[in-house]
């Protein structure tokens, strides 16, 4: 029987190893596919995670020579080639749209430039333009170029300072905010036009000049340096708007004259505790006062004038030897008047009412409120006195102003003494 | 040892010819009988295994292009056609394939305040190449506009777009 059996065995075995062998290479070639399948898959994903990856931005678009020139930057970190640019003229009542094959590389991190300089396509600033790129990936940056006649910007003009004194400079800045969604090309303002005002207003050069390109939510400052002169209150008013604007799209701004003031804390530490009111000065001969500064000699002459006390915590009371002093600039003859609590200029010639005489002290008879004023006469010969004083020469005079006093609580009670010289009163005595 | 006794001697001839005949027709019957199941087994069964080596490639073949097909719908621009009276706003859609193999673009649907399928008869793309076609469409201006591209693998490729 063993020699039956082997046969069988052996047919047996033939079988088998075709079945195996049949199995084998099905399993096989159904790992060889499944295998194929999953580099495709590994493919296709690589290529979308590069399509993903592809990034770049447009950093720059301009106009030359009515050609447009693009700058685009590869932020990601892998090479694009830009194989398509579609250009649609928005403006154009037909509505064109152009497709140009291009080609540039761009490495990662690198820029090309001149992208639209090589197409037949001739572009201008009044119009507005929107552009696609397409990569050869097939990611595509669309982006829109706008004159700024296409839609009203948000455009203000400051003044800073807007009050300046004459002859002073302030600046115009006119600040231009794309509040679109699309990037302007080309944005140059015009020169700003007085409308209004009688000050003396001369604008210098604008800086800078203009904007290539301005991208949404950004700003563009241009800035003139405005010199005034002129009378306070005077003023100029000026508008700004840009070149090829938008109807309507200006703004504007007012610069006005100041007369330069200096606070009291100010002027105590720049001209002294106590000064006067230039324009305050006058002086009498009887009759009207006067704010010449032409002086009759030979007669009676009182002075007045206003003292401002800069101290803001103190008032001052005034000495009778406080004087108003004048220097002939040809002869020695000097000519001094004392303090006077009053004089009466009518009917002429002036005297003295009352003379600077006050109980209990007759003296510190005149007080300056701190932070505040006070008209003074001078007419009195000597310190105290009754008798007006006059002038003997002709000629001119420089003249200031001696006070003497203390500042105090009352006229009588204790205080810091305090001296001061007030300069640059000029008369001439004819 | 008796050589003469032992049943399974070939040198027996007493045994060799009362059972020769039979025992070669048996085992010609069996033999081919096994050999005919054996072969008829192993045949079906080699049948069916190709069947199925041609199915699985098919679908995965057919799987593997899907999935590497890739179409960019580069632009669609609204415009209008001054030359003929209205209706005649179109869209100008053109698709780029940039996948790695051929495809065929079968239809393009606008979807939009109405739908308007467009069959396309000649979008056979091989690879890197653009296809562009105007399809009649009434849009209005700031209309958001569905685009749907379908290959004859049943793909589907969509963007979205402002009708301006």
């Amino acid at each position: 029987m063993k020699c039956r059996k082997g046969i069988s065995t052996v047919v047996g075995v033939m079988f088998a190893i075709i079945a195996l062998l049949s199995i084998v290479s099905y399993i096989t070639y159904s790992m060889n596919t499944l295998d194929k399948f999953n580099q495709s898959i590994l493919v296709t994903n690589q290529e979308n995670m590069d399509r993903a990856n592809e990034i770049f931005s447009v950093e720059k678009v301009s106009l030359n020579n009515n050609k447009f020139n693009i700058t685009v930057q590869n932020n990601g970190n892998l090479p694009i080639s830009i194989n398509r640019l579609w250009i649609e003229n928005i403006t154009h009542t037909s509505d064109w749209t152009f497709k140009y094959d291009i080609n540039h590389v761009v490495a990662p991190a690198e820029m090309v430039y001149n992208i639209g300089q090589n197409i037949p396509l001739s572009a201008l600033e009044s119009q507005s333009y929107k552009i696609k790129l397409v990569t050869e990936r097939g990611n595509t940056k669309e982006f829109s170029v706008n004159s700024a006649n296409f839609a009203p910007l948000n455009i203000q003009l400051l003044a800073v300072p807007s009050t300046v004194p004459s002859g002073f400079t302030a600046g115009l800045i006119m600040l231009v905010t794309n509040n679109g969604s699309e990037t302007l090309i080309n944005l140059t303002p015009q020169l700003p036009s007085k409308i209004d005002g009688d000050a003396q207003c001369t604008l210098g050069p604008v800086s800078p000049p203009s904007y290539d390109t301005l991208p949404p939510g950004g700003t563009a400052v241009f800035k003139w340096d405005l010199t005034v002169s002129g009378r306070a209150p005077d003023f100029c008013t000026y508008k700004a708007e840009l070149q090829n604007p938008y109807p309507g799209n200006f703004a504007q701004a007012k610069v006005t004259l100041k007369t330069i003031k200096i606070t009291a804390t100010d002027f105590a530490t720049h001209a002294g505790v106590l000064s006067i009111n230039y324009t305050s000065f006058r002086w009498s001969q009887g009759g009207d006062w006067n704010y010449g500064w032409q002086v009759p000699k030979g007669a009676d002459t009182v002075f007045s004038l206003d003292l401002n006390n800069n101290n803001f915590t103190g008032t001052i009371y005034l000495s009778k030897t406080t004087t108003l002093v004048f220097y002939p600039v040809t002869s020695s003859q000097q000519a001094t008047f004392y303090i006077v609590q009053n004089v009466t200029s009518v009917p002429p010639p002036p005297t003295i009412s009352p003379p600077y005489t006050c109980p209990p002290l007759n003296d510190y008879c005149v007080s300056v409120p701190a932070n505040g004023t006070h008209t003074l006469y001078f007419a009195a010969k000597v310190a105290g006195g009754n008798a007006v004083g006059q002038f003997s020469a002709e000629t001119q005079y420089t003249g200031f102003l001696i006070v003497f006093g203390k500042y105090s609580e009352s006229e009588a009670g204790p205080g810091s003494q305090y001296g001061q010289n007030i300069p640059y009163i000029g008369l001439t005595v004819s | 040892m008796r050589i003469g006794n032992n049943p399974c001697n070939r040198f027996s001839s007493r045994y060799h010819r009362r059972r020769g005949l039979a025992t070669i027709v048996t085992s010609a019957i069996m033999l081919s009988a096994v050999g005919i199941m054996g072969t008829t087994a192993v045949s079906w069964s080699n049948s069916n295994l190709v069947t199925h080596q041609e199915i699985l490639s098919k679908s995965i073949s057919d799987k593997t292009n899907k999935i590497t097909e890739f179409i960019t719908i580069e632009n669609v621009w609204a415009g209008q056609d001054t030359m003929i009276p209205p209706p005649n706003k179109f869209l100008n859609v053109t698709l780029t394939n940039t996948g790695n193999i051929g495809l065929t673009v079968t239809e393009i649907k606008i979807d939009g305040i109405t739908s308007k399928v467009t069959p396309i008869t000649d979008g056979e793309l091989v690879p890197g190449r653009s296809y562009s076609t105007i399809i009649y469409y009434e849009w209005n201006t700031n209309d958001v506009l569905n685009v749907y591209v379908t290959t004859q693998r049943d793909s589907i490729f969509r963007t979205q777009v402002f009708a301006e």
